[in-house]
């Protein structure tokens, strides 16, 4: 573990549901500062709905988000819109606008929540596109660019007021090898020189493996396990087991149905 | 037949959600629209502006088309039955007073629902699904500021500007039947329509604009 004193997020027996079916059912975790946090799953397992939670974007039924010692859920509009400055978030389809360049992409949050000049932020948009390796695309519609490509302005995007933590959601998810390669890359090079905290959804065994510090594995909107890599690839649980190797057969069931199939078919 | 009673309850259920919905959304648009400004968050006069040209500037073609066909059709047919009463004459204030009143707001807030509003739909719903309005939520930017205020603000101000367009463009169409077809003498027509109409009428007309709105 590189820094990892300081826990700067901590969830705390955190519960949600929607309309009667429990997605999330008293999670704790804790993420430290500067480290790459991973939250790995099966599809359906509450990955997504921990990440919105997070966020803010839903609120939870029960439990606590401390971020840097306050607990977030409690946030009213102003002080979550001060909470969303410290943070930036990298959607699973980038989510730039697609009515605005680029540029203006990037731009945006400057504009927003800074007074800057516009040669200042047109300074910084070119800074945080060489980050990304993109510089020469700024006038381009995000429409024109190749799904790995808005993926990485969307970084920019996301890393454009220098936030302190940044939310990662399957962020390598239906990219070529090396443009996955390249994303885990980036994330490892954004904990290391700039401190940055990284929370990462994904299902990307190799890439999960590659950056995380610290990592958590889901099913049915529990913690199942928790540790470093090393730890969850030589975890004893079957569940992890068959989880990280990917195979067809285990205690993660193929079929999701309750009811008898003969008894389903009878019944039409 | 409880299976039948439940379904309506829970349609009933439903339908009152959707209403306490859109009511929160209008309360919300009027908050940023009203409130926010004098709370240090301006309104996004760019924006509003831009989506002017889109609201307004493209419906032009549209809505004096509409208005135009509906003044002749309403002069040619009163004309007719007028006629019977050798009231031809009164085609013309007739049309006049329908047209500022009540024909041109309703028509063009009708073109605009049709043309302006389901583009909206369609992209804060695409934009809905590309999480794009999530982005901006996280973003700590609202999307009602940044989206919503820009384009009711765009529909206040163009919906009256387009109801008087209508108004002209109308009764020109009246005009035109009026005095080609029913054979008004020309003078007498717009004569009749200035003496008729009131300002109390057009302003009317134009306060209706702005509460028929899609």
């Amino acid at each position: 573990m590189r820094l990892g004193l300081e826990t700067l997020i901590e969830v705390k027996n955190l519960c949600k549901s929607f309309e009667g079916r429990a997605v999330l059912e008293g999670i704790n975790l804790a993420v430290e500062r500067g480290s790459v946090f991973v939250v790995m799953g099966g599809s359906g397992c509450g990955k997504t709905t921990l990440l919105r939670n997070l966020i803010g974007v839903i609120r939870p039924d029960s439990g606590q988000i401390l971020v840097g010692g306050e607990d977030m859920t409690q946030f009213d509009e102003n002080r979550m819109d001060g909470y969303r400055k410290r943070f930036g978030m990298l959607f699973q389809m980038g989510a730039l606008l697609n009515s605005l360049s680029v540029h203006d992409n990037i731009a945006l949050p400057l504009r927003e929540h800074t007074k800057l000049d516009e040669k200042i932020i047109g300074v910084m948009v070119k800074m945080k596109l060489e980050l990304v390796g993109l510089r020469d695309f700024e006038h381009l519609k995000p429409a024109q660019l190749s799904g790995g490509m808005q993926k990485r302005v969307a970084l920019a995007r996301a890393l454009a007021l220098d936030p302190e933590i940044v939310f990662y959601d399957e962020p390598t998810s239906g990219l070529d090898p090396v443009v996955t390669g390249v994303i885990s890359q980036l994330i490892l090079d954004l904990s290391k020189r700039m401190g940055i905290t990284s929370v990462v959804i994904t299902h990307d065994i190799g890439s999960a493996f590659m950056i995380a510090d610290k990592m958590v594995v889901l099913f049915r909107g529990k913690v199942v396990a928790e540790g470093t890599p090393d730890q969850i690839r030589n975890s004893c649980d079957p569940l992890v087991q068959q989880f990280i190797n990917g195979r067809p057969d285990g205690p993660i069931p193929l079929r999701q149905s309750s009811r008898d199939y003969l008894e389903d078919l009878l019944d039409i | 037949m409880s299976a039948t009673a439940e379904s309506g309850e829970s349609r009933a259920i439903l339908f009152l959600r959707h209403l306490t919905g859109i009511s929160c959304f209008f309360a919300e648009t009027m908050r940023w629209t009203l409130v926010k400004p004098f709370q240090g968050r301006p309104l996004r006069l760019r924006s509003a502006i831009a989506q002017m040209d889109e609201v307004g500037v493209k419906s032009v073609p549209i809505v004096a088309l509409v208005s135009f066909v509906i003044g002749v059709i309403l002069v040619l047919q009163t004309a007719y039955q007028l006629e019977e009463l050798g009231a031809v004459n009164y085609a013309a204030s007739l049309a006049g007073v329908a047209l500022t009143r009540e024909m041109a707001p309703l028509l063009t807030a009708i073109v605009l629902a049709g043309r302006v509003s389901a583009a909206f739909t369609a992209e804060l719903g695409t934009m809905m699904v590309t999480e794009e309005i999530t982005a901006l939520e996280v973003m700590a930017i609202s999307p009602v500021a940044y989206l919503v205020v820009p384009r009711f603000l765009a529909m206040m101000v163009m919906l009256p500007c387009l109801t008087v367009l209508a108004d002209v463009i109308g009764m020109a169409g009246g005009y035109f039947v009026g005095t080609l077809a029913i054979g008004i003498s020309p003078t007498l027509y717009i004569h009749d329509t200035i003496n008729a109409l009131l300002v109390k009428d057009i302003m009317s007309g134009l306060a209706k604009a702005w509460f028929l709105p899609p």
